[in-house]
């Protein structure tokens, strides 16, 4: 099988075995499912020219670029806060649902970058240091922002009880 | 209790499930991208090298430019196959020094870094070398005559000196004229003559006949002066000065206005004269008339006498040998037997040729009024001619040719190595710079 047909074949493989966790990363990243899968195909997208290279363990570099893009795309557009979509009304939804809603809400009232720090270190798990690099920023500027963002989201979230928000990082 | 995390985890199970998402389509918009880079980025490069290439050639030009060679005073002169115009950024006589005996003066368009466009003269070495004289005091005037006038030998070039006059100097012909001075294209050297004068002077005549010049002049008399500007004058006095340049002696006789210069051709170390519409002479640097052959025809044009002296070429009327109508003229060409008359005989050729001079005993260097590529040469045996020297389309001055250049031998003229624009070194220097720092931008932005 020619290298080309080999690489094509390997990043069909990726996509289907990784599209449902890099869209878990993006709707937590934009809010918006609409938004999410578009940023996924970007970052897929942008992928390819770099197949070769990235081929043996592509989710960093593609996690990477997820990243900056939900940052840069809100620089350039000013990424929705809201979406158009009729949320349903909160009175109607049970506490889960509702508390689901209260986290939206509060990571969408986060600046992108913040938001991007909060959700490359506690979904994705990742260190100071990683998330630097993944965003392309110093370290401190990842503390900072997850400083900044934790505040926000204790103010926003009162009920959430969790060291993680209680205390610094 | 759940955790943050875990809220996290749980918020993101509402993510889509993809089914948006094509695998083929995305490797296909990939691709696509990445053929778009390569081109963008080739692209970029490619102006990157370019003009990174355009700034240090033209640096090096600028910085390393190559010297023209040493002055050589026993240069031999010979005649280039082809005269071009010199760029107009090419170096003065002030920059690269005296280039040699000249086989020819050009005309070209010099410019100066802020824009300023003159019209100046090159010269042009005996290795086909370029560079504008800068000939120090040279009065500019509205004289139809070549204010630079270049010697037989290619050695000197004489040219009209203004400066400052002991009154108000007329200037109405252009820059005051106060002497006459001349520039050693081997030594590099500029000799002056100046002439006392009031109001300055008129040229009569400005001639090489072998290593001397003679500049015969005519003084202003009192100039009225109006609202700042010199609005009268009268034509009074004058002389008639021969300088010999190798010897470095002159002398000045009063001025008389025969022969007539204005027909000078030069022969030897001698110069023709015409003197009437059928006579004319042999002129010496100590003013020795020696009468030619009577011409069978009437001519207003210079005679052309041949190296060994046994032939005659001029224009000549159309209308008969005893009509003269001043119109169109034919190029003609007689023996030289001693007083006998010249009998005339028509070559065939182009009417209104213009004779530049004799190349041998049997040829002419002629410009045909209709040729476009230059000078020709032509048999006056046979009529037969051939391509000679190839000039500039372009050419806004008629070129000098030296005299002994004519009759040397022809060389294959390279193009001259004329520097360009210096300013585009500013202009692609500026542009490299903004180049840079856009793609230091561009490259900055596409990594956050």
């Amino acid at each position: 099988m020619p290298g080309a047909e080999v690489e094509h074949v390997a990043f069909d493989d990726f996509v289907r075995a990784r599209r449902r966790a890099l869209l878990r990363t993006a709707y937590l990243l934009t809010g918006q499912h609409a938004d999410a899968e578009d940023l996924v195909q970007v970052a897929l997208v942008k992928a390819v020219p770099h197949w070769r290279r990235i081929a043996d363990n592509p989710e960093p570099y593609v996690r990477r670029v997820l990243a900056r893009e939900s940052v840069s795309r809100w620089r350039r557009r000013r990424w929705r806060e809201v979406s158009s979509a009729v949320l349903p009304e909160t009175a109607h939804l049970d506490a889960d649902v509702a508390a689901k809603e209260d986290l939206r809400r509060a990571l969408a009232s986060l600046a992108p970058r913040q938001r991007a720090v909060i959700v490359l270190r506690y979904f994705e798990d990742l260190s100071v240091a990683e998330t630097a690099e993944a965003l392309g920023i110093a370290a401190g500027t990842v503390t900072s922002q997850t400083r900044d963002a934790l505040r926000v989201l204790r103010e926003r979230l009162p009920a959430l009880d969790d060291d993680l928000l209680t205390a610094a990082p | 209790m759940t955790t943050f995390t875990e809220r996290l985890h749980g918020l993101a199970d509402d993510a889509p499930q993809g089914g948006a998402l094509d695998e083929g389509e995305l490797w296909s918009r990939g691709k696509r991208l990445q053929r778009r880079r390569r081109v963008v980025t080739a692209s970029f490069v490619a102006v990157l090298v370019l003009a990174i290439g355009s700034l240090a050639t033209m640096v090096v030009d600028v910085v390393d430019r190559p010297d023209l060679p040493a002055a050589d005073t026993d240069a031999v002169l010979g005649l280039p196959d082809r005269l071009y115009i010199a760029s107009p950024w090419t170096a003065g006589t002030d920059d690269v020094g005296p280039i040699g005996p000249l086989v020819a003066l050009v005309g070209a368009e010099r410019r100066t870094f802020w824009g300023d466009e003159t019209l100046e003269v090159t010269g042009v070495s005996v290795a086909g070398d370029y560079a504008f004289l800068d000939l120090e005091s040279m009065a500019t005037t509205i004289d139809v005559r070549p204010d630079a006038l270049l010697s037989p030998d290619g050695r000197w070039v004489a040219y009209l000196l203004t400066g400052e006059t002991s009154d108000e100097p007329y200037t109405l012909d252009g820059d005051p004229v106060v002497g006459v001075a001349v520039y050693d294209t081997v030594t590099g050297e500029t000799r002056r003559h100046p002439v006392a004068s009031r109001h300055g002077l008129d040229r009569d005549d400005l001639v090489w006949i072998g290593d001397t010049l003679l500049f015969r002049y005519l003084e202003y008399g009192d100039a009225g002066v109006e609202r700042g500007e010199t609005t009268s004058t009268s034509l009074e006095g004058g002389g008639v000065l021969r300088w010999d340049l190798v010897a470095d002696t002159s002398t000045t006789a009063v001025y008389q206005d025969d022969p007539s210069y204005f027909t000078a051709v030069a022969w030897g170390s001698d110069v023709v004269v015409k003197d009437r519409l059928r006579t004319f002479s042999i002129v010496s640097a100590d003013g020795g008339v020696t009468p030619g052959p009577r011409l069978s025809v009437r001519s207003e044009d210079p005679v052309f006498v041949s190296p060994d002296g046994q032939r005659l070429a001029t224009q000549i009327d159309d209308d008969g040998p005893d009509v003269y109508s001043g119109g169109p003229s034919v190029l003609g060409v007689a023996d030289m037997n001693g007083d006998a008359a010249g009998v005339v005989r028509r070559v065939p050729q182009d009417p209104s040729a213009t004779i530049i001079g004799w190349r041998d005993d049997s040829h002419l260097a002629v410009l045909p009024e209709r040729a476009e590529t230059g000078y020709v040469s032509l048999d006056v045996d046979t009529g037969e001619t051939s391509p000679l020297v190839e000039l500039p389309m372009a050419l806004r001055l008629q070129p000098q040719v030296a005299a002994e250049a004519l009759q040397g031998p022809l060389f294959a003229a390279p193009e001259p190595d004329g520097p360009g624009d210096p300013r585009r070194i500013v202009w692609l220097g500026g542009g490299l710079v903004l180049l840079l720092a856009g793609a230091g931008v561009w490259r900055h932005r596409a990594r956050r």
